[in-house]
């Protein structure tokens, strides 16, 4: 009941309920992940028997939208499909 | 007189030696922020020919150029639409070849597409690159900012950036690339001081980038996404050997805006 009443009260809420979701962009495989490249070599500089690391970035994004939408702010600003992939989760 | 807009945002740092050179040719250009057309102060149809600048365009976020390219697809839609589509002349320099890559005006083998068809990686050698580099004119003389640089000149350039690396769909890399080379959209390839490419080595290519690509035009030449700094090779005090071997006057650089000039005379 609480749930309900916040959302009547957020005009942000008309249609979909506020949800987060969080969105992981990731090099694809072949693609020079320079980030992962300099850690790794970093982690062995410091001793740690480490055989490869990716790197990702992850957005944390609040939206009274549903997944769909998500997947269009990937596909149009999140991530480039020539070298990037991505993955959507609702938390 | 023809007017060419410099376009700048927040984090663009070459605007005004962009426009330092347009002055000295002596072409009407004027540095406008993006949000001047976003409010409707300006229009981009009032300009003849726009150049998208070198700089860090907000901060690099998300990846270089990105937030900037779609500002200009979602914001300025229709209009921006159509100064490509009617053939106005568009320069992205450095971060502005970052800018028209992912607003999908390049390749723009299908017009300007609705999702990037090629990408600006990351350095192959993880670092900033900034440096001087040699580069090779491939054009046959279908783009527009060639028209006053002989086939085949090599020329020496700047390049200062951490993500140059131009790269098509891995899948479809040498079939794109041959359709690139029949249109005559490969316009520079970096090269060794004799003109002899690249093939991917590092340091004459300097970001890893694909078949050695640093300048790349749509199929109608009218739009040219070039990675080094062509307004840093303009004249012989910007060059590093100026005093050394006694260099004088315009370098090399300067052809690509002389190109454009001559275009809109």
């Amino acid at each position: 009941m609480m749930g309900m009443s916040l959302n009547i009260l957020d005009p942000n809420s008309f249609g979909e309920p506020m949800a987060k979701y969080k969105v992981e962009v990731t090099y694809k495989p072949g693609v020079l992940d320079a980030e992962g490249k300099a850690t790794l070599s970093a982690l062995k500089t410091l001793g740690f028997n480490v055989s490869d690391v990716k790197s990702s970035k992850t957005y944390v994004i609040d939206c009274s939208c549903d997944e769909k939408k998500i997947d269009e702010m990937c596909r149009k600003l999140l991530s480039n499909p020539i070298i990037q992939n991505y993955s959507i989760l609702k938390l | 007189m023809k007017r060419i807009c410099i376009m700048r945002v927040a984090g663009t740092n070459r605007d005004y030696d962009t426009h330092e050179i347009l002055s000295y040719l002596g072409a009407a250009s004027e540095v406008v922020h993006m949000n001047e057309f976003i409010r409707g102060r300006k229009s981009l149809l009032d300009y003849d020919a726009f150049i998208f600048p070198g700089g860090f365009s907000y901060g690099d976020r998300i990846r270089s150029g990105a937030i900037w390219a779609k500002q200009l697809i979602y914001k300025l839609s229709s209009d921006f639409r159509k100064i490509a589509d009617e053939g106005r002349p568009i320069l992205g320099i450095c971060n502005g070849m970052q800018v028209v890559v992912e607003a999908g005006l390049i390749p723009g083998l299908r017009g300007i597409s609705e999702y990037p068809e090629a990408a600006m990686g990351v350095n192959a050698s993880s670092k900033f690159e900034c440096r001087w580099v040699y580069l090779k004119n491939f054009s046959r003389g279908n783009c527009l900012f060639t028209k006053n640089i002989p086939r085949g000149a090599v020329m020496r350039v700047p390049v200062a950036h951490g993500e140059g690396r131009f790269l098509l769909p891995k899948e479809e890399e040498n079939e794109l690339l041959r359709t690139l080379d029949r249109n005559d959209q490969v316009v520079f390839r970096y090269c060794d001081e004799d003109g002899g490419v690249a093939e991917g080595n590092y340091p004459m290519n300097p970001n890893g980038a694909f078949s050695d690509i640093a300048g790349v035009c749509n199929p109608d030449g009218n739009v040219l996404a070039f990675m080094p700094h062509a307004e840093d090779a303009c004249f012989s005090h910007q060059h590093p050997d100026w005093t050394r071997k006694g260099l004088k006057g315009e370098m090399a650089g300067i052809l690509i805006f002389k190109s454009l000039l001559s275009h809109l005379k």
